[in-house]
Protein backbone atom coordinates (compact mmCIF):
# COMPACT_ATOMS: atom_id res chain seq x y z
CA UNK A 1 0.00 0.00 0.00
CA UNK A 2 1.28 3.24 -1.14
CA UNK A 3 -0.04 6.77 -0.78
CA UNK A 4 1.44 9.77 -3.07
CA UNK A 5 0.19 13.09 -2.61
CA UNK A 6 -0.49 15.37 -6.52
CA UNK A 7 -1.34 18.54 -4.85
CA UNK A 8 -2.82 19.96 -1.54
CA UNK A 9 -4.26 23.59 -2.24
CA UNK A 10 -5.54 25.22 0.91
CA UNK A 11 -8.29 23.02 1.84
CA UNK A 12 -8.37 20.54 -1.23
CA UNK A 13 -6.36 17.52 -1.42
CA UNK A 14 -5.15 14.26 -4.12
CA UNK A 15 -3.53 11.78 -4.06
CA UNK A 16 -3.09 8.00 -5.29
CA UNK A 17 -3.24 5.40 -3.31
CA UNK A 18 -2.13 2.68 -4.67
CA UNK A 19 -1.84 -1.60 -3.66
CA UNK A 20 -5.41 -1.51 -1.80
CA UNK A 21 -8.31 -3.02 -3.17
CA UNK A 22 -11.81 -1.27 -4.54
CA UNK A 23 -13.92 -1.63 -1.53
CA UNK A 24 -11.51 -0.15 0.87
CA UNK A 25 -10.87 2.53 -0.99
CA UNK A 26 -14.76 3.22 -1.24
CA UNK A 27 -14.75 2.67 2.51
CA UNK A 28 -12.23 5.33 3.54
CA UNK A 29 -14.37 7.48 0.90
CA UNK A 30 -17.98 7.07 2.44
CA UNK A 31 -16.38 7.29 6.41
CA UNK A 32 -14.68 10.80 4.98
CA UNK A 33 -18.14 11.87 4.20
CA UNK A 34 -20.13 10.10 6.48
CA UNK A 35 -18.81 9.61 9.77
CA UNK A 36 -15.84 12.26 10.73
CA UNK A 37 -17.27 13.94 12.87
CA UNK A 38 -17.19 18.00 12.59
CA UNK A 39 -18.47 20.60 14.46
CA UNK A 40 -22.05 22.35 13.95
CA UNK A 41 -24.40 24.43 15.17
CA UNK A 42 -27.41 22.45 16.46
CA UNK A 43 -29.75 24.30 18.86
CA UNK A 44 -30.60 28.35 18.85
CA UNK A 45 -32.42 30.35 21.24
CA UNK A 46 -33.89 33.01 19.65
CA UNK A 47 -34.35 36.40 21.54
CA UNK A 48 -35.12 39.00 18.57
CA UNK A 49 -36.14 38.50 15.31
CA UNK A 50 -37.59 41.21 13.27
CA UNK A 51 -36.08 40.26 9.47
CA UNK A 52 -37.62 39.32 7.09
CA UNK A 53 -36.82 35.05 7.36
CA UNK A 54 -38.96 33.36 10.07
CA UNK A 55 -36.77 32.03 13.01
CA UNK A 56 -36.96 28.04 11.60
CA UNK A 57 -35.31 29.10 8.95
CA UNK A 58 -32.72 31.45 9.72
CA UNK A 59 -31.56 28.49 12.33
CA UNK A 60 -31.61 26.19 9.52
CA UNK A 61 -28.63 28.20 7.34
CA UNK A 62 -27.21 28.36 10.79
CA UNK A 63 -26.75 24.95 11.12
CA UNK A 64 -24.66 24.81 7.51
CA UNK A 65 -22.45 27.28 8.46
CA UNK A 66 -19.19 25.18 8.22
CA UNK A 67 -16.94 25.63 11.53
CA UNK A 68 -13.48 24.72 12.45
CA UNK A 69 -13.21 21.94 14.03
CA UNK A 70 -10.74 20.55 17.24
CA UNK A 71 -11.78 16.61 17.66
CA UNK A 72 -9.06 16.34 20.22
CA UNK A 73 -10.35 18.57 22.69
CA UNK A 74 -14.57 17.91 22.28
CA UNK A 75 -16.20 14.84 22.48
CA UNK A 76 -19.30 13.78 20.83
CA UNK A 77 -22.67 13.97 22.95
CA UNK A 78 -22.96 10.30 23.12
CA UNK A 79 -19.78 9.98 24.46
CA UNK A 80 -19.38 12.72 27.09
CA UNK A 81 -20.27 11.80 30.12
CA UNK A 82 -22.63 14.96 31.46
CA UNK A 83 -26.10 12.95 29.72
CA UNK A 84 -27.72 16.34 29.54
CA UNK A 85 -29.66 17.98 26.83
CA UNK A 86 -27.68 20.90 26.23
CA UNK A 87 -24.22 19.90 27.23
CA UNK A 88 -21.34 20.93 28.52
CA UNK A 89 -18.17 22.66 28.60
CA UNK A 90 -16.79 19.21 26.72
CA UNK A 91 -19.36 18.88 24.29
CA UNK A 92 -20.73 22.06 23.38
CA UNK A 93 -19.70 25.30 22.26
CA UNK A 94 -22.11 28.53 22.23
CA UNK A 95 -22.05 31.76 19.68
CA UNK A 96 -23.77 35.24 20.01
CA UNK A 97 -25.53 37.02 17.14
CA UNK A 98 -26.98 40.69 17.59
CA UNK A 99 -26.92 42.63 14.45
CA UNK A 100 -29.26 45.58 14.10
CA UNK A 101 -29.82 47.64 10.93
CA UNK A 102 -29.70 51.24 11.78
CA UNK A 103 -30.66 53.85 8.62
CA UNK A 104 -29.84 51.19 5.53
CA UNK A 105 -29.88 47.91 4.49
CA UNK A 106 -27.24 45.28 6.33
CA UNK A 107 -26.64 42.09 5.54
CA UNK A 108 -25.96 39.71 8.25
CA UNK A 109 -22.90 37.40 7.57
CA UNK A 110 -21.26 34.23 9.45
CA UNK A 111 -18.63 36.15 10.57
CA UNK A 112 -20.95 38.10 12.90
CA UNK A 113 -21.34 34.65 15.01
CA UNK A 114 -18.57 35.41 17.72
CA UNK A 115 -17.13 31.97 19.29
CA UNK A 116 -16.82 31.89 23.23
CA UNK A 117 -13.95 30.16 22.18
CA UNK A 118 -11.88 31.07 18.85
CA UNK A 119 -10.90 27.53 18.01
CA UNK A 120 -14.24 26.52 17.43
CA UNK A 121 -15.20 29.23 14.96
CA UNK A 122 -16.99 30.23 11.02
CA UNK A 123 -14.76 28.84 8.32
CA UNK A 124 -16.24 31.41 6.00
CA UNK A 125 -16.79 34.71 6.93
CA UNK A 126 -18.42 36.09 4.35
CA UNK A 127 -21.49 33.86 4.41
CA UNK A 128 -24.78 36.22 3.54
CA UNK A 129 -27.71 34.53 6.84
CA UNK A 130 -30.15 37.54 6.03
CA UNK A 131 -30.53 41.05 5.03
CA UNK A 132 -32.02 43.58 7.05
CA UNK A 133 -33.75 46.27 6.31
CA UNK A 134 -34.48 49.56 8.60
CA UNK A 135 -34.75 49.12 11.83
CA UNK A 136 -34.51 45.00 12.07
CA UNK A 137 -32.66 43.56 14.55
CA UNK A 138 -31.62 39.49 15.15
CA UNK A 139 -30.26 38.30 18.23
CA UNK A 140 -29.68 34.89 19.14
CA UNK A 141 -27.48 32.61 21.21
CA UNK A 142 -26.33 29.46 19.03
CA UNK A 143 -24.79 26.19 20.33
CA UNK A 144 -22.96 23.83 18.35
CA UNK A 145 -22.15 20.36 18.76
CA UNK A 146 -20.54 17.51 17.16
CA UNK A 147 -21.84 14.95 14.79
CA UNK A 148 -21.67 13.10 11.59
CA UNK A 149 -22.95 13.20 8.32
CA UNK A 150 -24.91 10.40 8.87
CA UNK A 151 -27.15 12.28 11.07
CA UNK A 152 -27.61 15.46 9.35
CA UNK A 153 -25.87 16.67 5.91
CA UNK A 154 -24.62 19.79 8.11
CA UNK A 155 -22.01 17.54 9.53
CA UNK A 156 -20.69 16.95 6.60
CA UNK A 157 -16.86 17.97 6.71
CA UNK A 158 -16.36 17.96 2.63
CA UNK A 159 -17.76 18.94 -0.28
CA UNK A 160 -16.12 16.46 -2.71
CA UNK A 161 -15.22 12.89 -1.47
CA UNK A 162 -14.63 11.13 -4.54
CA UNK A 163 -11.83 8.58 -6.49
CA UNK A 164 -11.52 7.15 -10.04
CA UNK A 165 -9.11 4.33 -10.98
CA UNK A 166 -5.68 5.19 -12.46
CA UNK A 167 -6.01 5.17 -16.18
CA UNK A 168 -3.64 3.04 -18.40
CA UNK A 169 -3.45 4.46 -22.27
CA UNK A 170 -1.57 3.11 -24.40
CA UNK A 171 -0.80 3.71 -28.01
CA UNK A 172 0.57 1.03 -31.05
CA UNK A 173 1.94 3.77 -33.46
CA UNK A 174 2.84 1.16 -35.80
CA UNK A 175 -1.42 0.30 -36.65
CA UNK A 176 -1.73 4.50 -36.12
CA UNK A 177 -2.23 6.41 -39.34
CA UNK A 178 -1.34 9.98 -37.72
CA UNK A 179 -5.19 11.44 -38.55
CA UNK A 180 -4.91 13.37 -34.79
CA UNK A 181 -8.76 12.50 -33.95
CA UNK A 182 -8.00 11.47 -31.01
CA UNK A 183 -5.94 14.82 -30.05
CA UNK A 184 -8.97 16.98 -31.32
CA UNK A 185 -12.01 15.07 -29.61
CA UNK A 186 -10.28 14.21 -26.15
CA UNK A 187 -11.86 16.28 -23.64
CA UNK A 188 -9.17 15.82 -21.55
CA UNK A 189 -5.95 16.41 -23.36
CA UNK A 190 -4.46 13.41 -22.74
CA UNK A 191 -2.88 13.17 -26.12
CA UNK A 192 -0.29 15.34 -27.86
CA UNK A 193 1.13 15.32 -31.36
CA UNK A 194 4.85 14.42 -31.80
CA UNK A 195 6.55 13.75 -34.82
CA UNK A 196 3.15 13.03 -36.99
CA UNK A 197 1.91 10.62 -34.45
CA UNK A 198 -0.36 10.99 -31.35
CA UNK A 199 1.41 10.18 -28.03
CA UNK A 200 0.42 10.20 -24.61
CA UNK A 201 1.04 13.41 -22.51
CA UNK A 202 -1.17 13.74 -19.95
CA UNK A 203 -2.17 9.91 -18.82
CA UNK A 204 -3.47 10.83 -15.53
CA UNK A 205 -6.29 13.38 -16.69
CA UNK A 206 -7.98 10.54 -18.63
CA UNK A 207 -11.55 9.76 -17.62
CA UNK A 208 -11.81 6.52 -19.30
CA UNK A 209 -14.82 8.48 -21.83
CA UNK A 210 -13.33 5.99 -24.83
CA UNK A 211 -14.06 9.42 -27.28
CA UNK A 212 -10.94 8.67 -29.05
CA UNK A 213 -11.56 5.02 -29.62
CA UNK A 214 -14.97 6.32 -30.92
CA UNK A 215 -13.36 8.07 -33.35
CA UNK A 216 -10.27 6.28 -34.35
CA UNK A 217 -11.41 5.55 -38.51
CA UNK A 218 -9.13 2.41 -37.68
CA UNK A 219 -10.83 -1.14 -35.91
CA UNK A 220 -9.77 -2.64 -33.92
CA UNK A 221 -8.40 0.80 -32.58
CA UNK A 222 -4.31 1.05 -32.04
CA UNK A 223 -5.24 3.02 -28.77
CA UNK A 224 -5.49 0.62 -25.98
CA UNK A 225 -7.58 2.45 -22.40
CA UNK A 226 -8.25 0.40 -19.59
CA UNK A 227 -7.74 1.13 -15.65
CA UNK A 228 -5.41 0.04 -12.49
CA UNK A 229 -8.28 -2.16 -10.32
CA UNK A 230 -5.59 -1.46 -7.22
CA UNK A 231 -5.19 2.18 -7.47
CA UNK A 232 -6.99 4.87 -6.81
CA UNK A 233 -6.28 8.98 -7.33
CA UNK A 234 -8.40 10.49 -4.47
CA UNK A 235 -9.73 14.10 -4.47
CA UNK A 236 -11.01 15.21 -1.17
CA UNK A 237 -12.22 18.70 -0.67
CA UNK A 238 -12.25 20.25 2.68
CA UNK A 239 -15.60 22.93 3.95
CA UNK A 240 -13.07 24.39 5.79
CA UNK A 241 -13.64 22.48 9.17
CA UNK A 242 -10.25 20.58 9.02
CA UNK A 243 -7.42 20.06 6.46
CA UNK A 244 -8.18 17.79 4.26
CA UNK A 245 -5.15 15.75 5.12
CA UNK A 246 -6.65 15.42 8.09
CA UNK A 247 -9.81 14.18 7.48
CA UNK A 248 -7.84 11.24 5.50
CA UNK A 249 -6.30 10.33 9.17
CA UNK A 250 -9.21 10.53 11.42
CA UNK A 251 -11.14 8.05 8.78
CA UNK A 252 -8.35 5.68 9.05
CA UNK A 253 -8.75 5.60 12.52
CA UNK A 254 -12.19 5.39 12.45
CA UNK A 255 -12.17 2.55 10.02
CA UNK A 256 -9.56 0.52 12.04
CA UNK A 257 -11.89 0.95 14.61
CA UNK A 258 -14.35 -0.86 13.22
CA UNK A 259 -12.73 -3.47 11.94
CA UNK A 260 -11.23 -4.20 15.75
CA UNK A 261 -14.86 -4.34 16.84
CA UNK A 262 -16.02 -6.31 14.01
CA UNK A 263 -13.31 -8.85 14.79
CA UNK A 264 -13.68 -8.75 18.70
CA UNK A 265 -17.49 -9.50 17.94
CA UNK A 266 -16.12 -12.61 16.00
CA UNK A 267 -13.98 -13.79 18.71
CA UNK A 268 -16.78 -13.88 21.20
CA UNK A 269 -19.04 -15.76 18.44
CA UNK A 270 -16.29 -18.36 18.11
CA UNK B 1 -65.77 49.08 50.50
CA UNK B 2 -64.45 46.73 49.12
CA UNK B 3 -60.91 46.21 47.30
CA UNK B 4 -60.97 46.48 43.61
CA UNK B 5 -60.59 42.88 42.21
CA UNK B 6 -57.64 42.08 40.44
CA UNK B 7 -58.01 40.18 36.32
CA UNK B 8 -54.85 38.56 35.17
CA UNK B 9 -53.45 40.24 32.07
CA UNK B 10 -52.96 38.32 28.95
CA UNK B 11 -49.42 40.14 27.93
CA UNK B 12 -50.41 39.79 24.71
CA UNK B 13 -49.99 43.17 23.13
CA UNK B 14 -51.14 44.45 19.41
CA UNK B 15 -49.62 47.34 17.24
CA UNK B 16 -52.33 49.95 15.07
CA UNK B 17 -50.65 50.29 11.67
CA UNK B 18 -51.40 53.92 11.03
CA UNK B 19 -50.69 55.46 14.27
CA UNK B 20 -47.97 52.70 15.66
CA UNK B 21 -49.12 53.26 19.40
CA UNK B 22 -49.64 49.76 21.66
CA UNK B 23 -52.84 48.37 22.18
CA UNK B 24 -53.63 45.31 25.13
CA UNK B 25 -55.56 42.25 24.64
CA UNK B 26 -58.08 44.18 27.04
CA UNK B 27 -58.60 47.33 25.59
CA UNK B 28 -59.35 45.81 22.39
CA UNK B 29 -62.22 43.70 24.08
CA UNK B 30 -64.01 46.67 25.57
CA UNK B 31 -65.86 47.48 22.36
CA UNK B 32 -67.15 45.02 19.99
CA UNK B 33 -65.90 45.87 16.46
CA UNK B 34 -61.64 45.40 16.89
CA UNK B 35 -60.09 49.28 16.45
CA UNK B 36 -57.23 51.34 17.63
CA UNK B 37 -58.53 53.28 21.11
CA UNK B 38 -56.55 56.20 19.58
CA UNK B 39 -56.77 56.90 16.12
CA UNK B 40 -59.82 53.98 15.59
CA UNK B 41 -57.75 52.54 12.42
CA UNK B 42 -59.44 49.08 12.10
CA UNK B 43 -56.04 47.24 10.95
CA UNK B 44 -53.88 45.99 13.85
CA UNK B 45 -50.32 44.09 13.91
CA UNK B 46 -49.65 41.42 16.65
CA UNK B 47 -46.30 42.23 18.84
CA UNK B 48 -43.68 39.23 18.83
CA UNK B 49 -44.08 38.34 22.42
CA UNK B 50 -40.88 38.77 24.82
CA UNK B 51 -40.13 35.27 25.08
CA UNK B 52 -36.91 33.23 24.09
CA UNK B 53 -37.75 30.69 22.19
CA UNK B 54 -36.09 27.71 21.49
CA UNK B 55 -35.04 25.83 17.71
CA UNK B 56 -33.31 23.14 16.61
CA UNK B 57 -31.14 23.84 13.61
CA UNK B 58 -32.70 20.83 11.54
Amino acid sequence: MKITILEQNGNSLRFVLSGVSAPFANAIRRIIMAEVPTMAIDDVMMFENTSAMFDEMITHRLGLVPLTTDLDTYLLPEECDCESEFGCNNCRVSFTLDVKAEAELKMVYSGDLIPENADVSPAVKKIPIVRLANNQRLKLEAYARLGKGLEHAKWQPVSASTYKFMPIVEIDTKKCDGCGDCVKYCPKNVFSIEKLKPVVQNEINCTLCMECIRHCPIEPSPIKISHDKKTFIFYIESTGSMPASKLVKEAVKILERKTQSVIEQYKKVK
Amino acid sequence: MGTAEEKPTTGIEYECISCKEKVTAEQLAITPEIKCPICGYRVLKKVRPQIVKHIKSR
